[in-house]
């Protein structure tokens, strides 16, 4: 079955990787289609998936589709779109139980795959088109679902300082786009953007009971420019109506991926902000109590990492300053030896785990693939664990506060 | 010690019973690189009255038990969340209604951090400025939830059904209710539950049986230890919300609701657990993502998400139905259609067969995670259930008699625009 599904695509176009893992009860398959992220990428990326898991020629509606994954024993099938710099990747994925585990007479895989083949291949397409009214109704649900992003104030700040920071370039693009994009949607464009989907470069991956092997490796996406530096810096402000304020801080760093300081940059946040008794969460929650949760994410592909946090706004000018103090402290290399060595462990303990569950497994093998590194998990191990004070000193040196968006409550 | 064995997912656990009332439970997953150790403690936000050993009656703000999760770390020369932090583990707690718990998983210093984690219960070292300032940080995080829309519509409904029993209250309690909180309230508690009796551990990783010996050994004395523990007193609340429809007006883009509809609750926890199992097979084949409703309403625009649970405890039970859509009550109305004509349509053994397949892969799968076999245990503990036997119970249910199973007092709570 597997062959028929690899058939799909050129050749010469698509990386296969099977990754051997037996002690789970279940088993994972994932198409990753890579493609050139911009806002009508996102856009269609977004409405197909919804369309090509609502029906098919053989599974008209949402209730024969999930009748299936029922009778198939709880399989779950479903698209998604995560964005890797200026890559948008559309995964496919299924995950179905090990029939033989179960107490059933017949092994269901095949059925599975042909199941998840077929709602990616024989679409329900009318006169050559999607039909009109699941088209017209998922394309308001999506509508629907990004204006619902305002509901979350802090998910909200955070895709409005992402925008905010990249607005000259797409990096900052939603990965389900933005409503305006979406609107101008044809069904004849989507039509045509799902024709295309199988010439794009094409990750076939599975986890489980399969043999190790790794076909196509190497082959990569075009594009993977350099970063422009920003030279101007921005800070906006909102008012709403909530019992919080949210405030999203994005620093810039000149650090590529491919750099050896990018692990360094990577243990600056985790000191700062991205462990549970991190610089950031002691001092501004634990000890002043000004928030609930303060946290930092860095995004080592676009060169940029967040702080965001939520408090009383009659805290902003000492939150926002006692941040900028502690970032500088850092900066400056006044860094504890104890949260140094804790968030390397941290982060190591981190990178260790990935192996428990199929799907980070999966993502990370992509990834390491998309941007050709072959280093393993252990590889990373060893370089983490050889980064020093200074390396970190230096990293944390070349971030630089950039954008920020203030999402100040008024209630 | 007591090996438990299931041939159905071939999954194995072995329990300790100590003479004070711990116990001890090893689950051996192999090929884990993390392993789990979870300390759960039968204490949860409901239990605010209760009655000690001397026959004391004692009322506590609801919150007390969130709050104290929070302070249980706190300790004079460092947070034991610093230090497990510094052997690499990733800590973690939760308050439930019926009970709390502490955990932590880690790949390696294992033991050093279970020797932390055991310390929570008696290390007691909070003190009244810690409380004070925890104070701070805790009306934050109830602050996020009144910034939630989809919270408030299922809060306010909430607590409308329940307007005598501690269900209507949050789990992290009010502005209000916190201020009461004292470092007194904490030992009080602590004295009454955290006993070894109302607690249990729950280890998982690759493990060998034998550890569980040397494991239990190592415990440090208080759980060898009787203390008695409080009786909690929660009674059931029978009342009739005064109002069936509650709108809240914000500036919200889609309406957030919450019908909620009330039952009685049953004394006996195996007939209460077979019930949950008969109403989610039911349910499940009514809402789900390929049932009929789910699919009118969705087409029609009526609603784009909905999620419908089954919820009991001591003293409650209730299913919500929450949604998020354009016609709430277009939404209301399709419902309790439904609702009141259920007992005539019921619903066909092939669906339900349908409902049970996708529940026995789903709980196979379930078995891949860690985390999610400790959750289930601990959950299937406390409505006393076991594990093993569930999928055994969900096969066994006949379902054969329609009558009155959607009859009660409800509640319909919408948040939206005021223009809408």
């Amino acid at each position: 079955m597997i062959k028929t599904l690899d058939q799909l695509f050129k050749p010469d176009r698509l990386v296969t990787r099977d990754i051997e893992r037996t002690h789970f009860k279940s088993n994972l398959i994932s198409l990753y289609f890579v493609r050139e992220l911009s806002l009508r990428e996102a856009a269609l990326g977004a409405l197909l998936g919804r369309i090509l898991t609502f029906s098919s020629a053989e599974y008209p509606n949402l209730k024969a589709i999930s009748d299936q994954e029922d009778d198939l024993y709880g399989v779950v099938v479903y698209f998604d779109l995560d964005k890797y710099r200026d890559q948008l990747v559309l995964e496919y994925k299924m995950i179905y139980p090990k029939y033989q585990l179960l107490p059933i007479e017949k092994d269901l895989t095949d059925q599975a795959i042909e199941f998840y083949h077929s709602l990616l291949t024989r679409p329900l397409l009318v006169d050559g088109l999607f039909d009109q009214e699941i088209f017209q109704m998922e394309k308001d649900n999506l509508m629907e679902e990004l204006a619902s992003i305002q509901k979350d104030p802090e998910a909200y700040t955070y895709r409005q300082c992402n925008q905010a920071h990249f607005a000259s370039s797409n990096l900052g693009i939603y990965k389900y786009s933005d409503i305006a994009t979406v609107r101008q949607i044809s069904n004849q464009e989507l039509v045509a953007y799902y024709h295309d989907l199988f010439d794009s470069l094409v990750f076939r991956y599975r986890h489980g009971d399969f043999l190790h092997h790794s076909g196509g490796v190497g082959l990569r996406p075009a594009s993977l420019p350099k970063l422009d530096k920003l030279m101007q810096k921005t800070h906006l402000e909102e008012e709403r109506k909530l019992n919080q304020s949210v405030l999203v801080q994005a620093y810039q760093t000149d650090i590529e991926h491919t750099q050896p300081d990018s692990q360094a940059a990577m243990l600056f946040s985790a000191i700062l902000g991205s462990y549970s008794n991190s610089v950031l969460f002691r001092t501004i929650r634990e000890q002043l109590g000004y928030c609930y949760s303060i946290y930092t994410k860095y995004d080592k592909y676009r060169n940029v990492m967040f702080i965001s946090v939520a408090y009383q706004e009659s805290n902003h000018e000492a939150l926002v300053s006692k941040i900028d103090q502690l970032v500088k402290q850092i900066q400056a290399g006044q860094i504890d030896e104890d949260d140094f060595a804790v968030a390397k462990l941290e982060t190591i303990q981190g990178l260790k785990s990935l192996a428990d569950r199929q799907e980070t497994m999966l993502d990370y093998e992509f990834i390491q693939d998309l941007f050709g590194k072959t280093d393993s998990i252990e590889d990373r191990v060893r370089q983490l664990e050889q980064l020093t004070l200074t390396d970190i000193t230096r990293a944390a040196g070349s971030f630089e506060l950039m954008t920020s968006y203030h999402l100040k409550g008024t209630r | 010690m007591k090996r438990i064995y299931s041939q159905q997912l071939n999954e194995e656990y072995y329990v300790q019973d100590l003479a004070s009332g711990f116990q001890v439970i090893l689950y051996p997953k192999a090929e884990r690189y993390n392993k789990g150790a979870f300390l759960s403690v039968g204490y949860g936000s409901l239990d605010q009255e209760f009655i000690d050993d001397n026959g004391t009656v004692h009322h506590t703000p609801p919150g007390t038990a969130h709050f104290l999760e929070h302070k249980l770390f706190e300790n004079s020369s460092s947070d034991i969340l610093e230090e497990l932090g510094r052997l690499g583990a990733n800590v973690n707690a939760f308050t439930a209604y019926d009970n709390t718990c502490y955990d932590f998983t880690a790949p390696d210093n294992f033991e050093p951090s279970l020797e932390l984690l055991l310390q929570l219960p008696f290390r007691r070292e909070y003190t009244q400025s810690g409380v004070e300032l925890e104070r701070d940080i805790i009306s934050r995080e109830i602050d996020i939830y009144l910034d939630s829309v989809d919270y408030r519509s299922y809060r306010n409904g909430l607590t409308a059904l329940y307007p005598h029993h501690p269900m209507g209250q949050d789990i992290a309690g009010s502005h209000e209710s916190i201020k009461q909180i004292d470092k007194r309230t904490l030992d009080l508690v602590m004295d009454n539950f955290y006993v070894p009796e109302n607690m249990f551990l729950f280890l998982i990783g690759d493990f060998q049986p034998q550890e569980l010996d040397q494991i239990v050994k190592s415990l440090p004395p208080f759980y060898h230890e009787y203390r008695p523990k409080a009786r909690v007193m929660i009674e059931s609340d029978p009342s009739i919300p005064t109002s069936d429809s509650l709108i809240e007006f914000d500036d919200t883009p889609i309406p957030s609701f919450d019908y909620l509809l009330k039952l009685e609750p049953l004394d006996d926890p195996e007939e209460a657990f077979q019930r949950m199992i008969k109403y989610n097979l039911i349910l499940d084949v009514l809402f789900g993502k390929g049932s009929d409703f789910f699919q009118a309403n969705y087409t029609a625009g009526v609603l784009s998400d909905l999620d419908v649970e089954y919820h009991y405890g001591q003293g409650y039970c209730y299913i919500s139905f929450s949604a998020e859509g354009k016609k709430p009550e277009q939404f209301k109305l399709n419902l309790e259609k439904l609702l009141a004509g259920f007992h005539e349509t019921g619903v066909s053994m092939e669906e339900v067969d349908r409902i049970k397949r996708k529940t026995m892969g789903r709980f196979l799968m379930g078995f891949n995670s860690i985390h999610n076999i400790a959750q289930t245990y601990i959950a299937f503990h406390y409505l006393k259930a076991h594990l093993f036997d569930y999928l055994e119970t969900v096969n066994s249910i006949v379902l054969d008699d329609f009558q009155n199973l959607f009859q009660g007092a409800n509640v319909f709570s919408i948040v939206r625009e005021e223009t809408l």
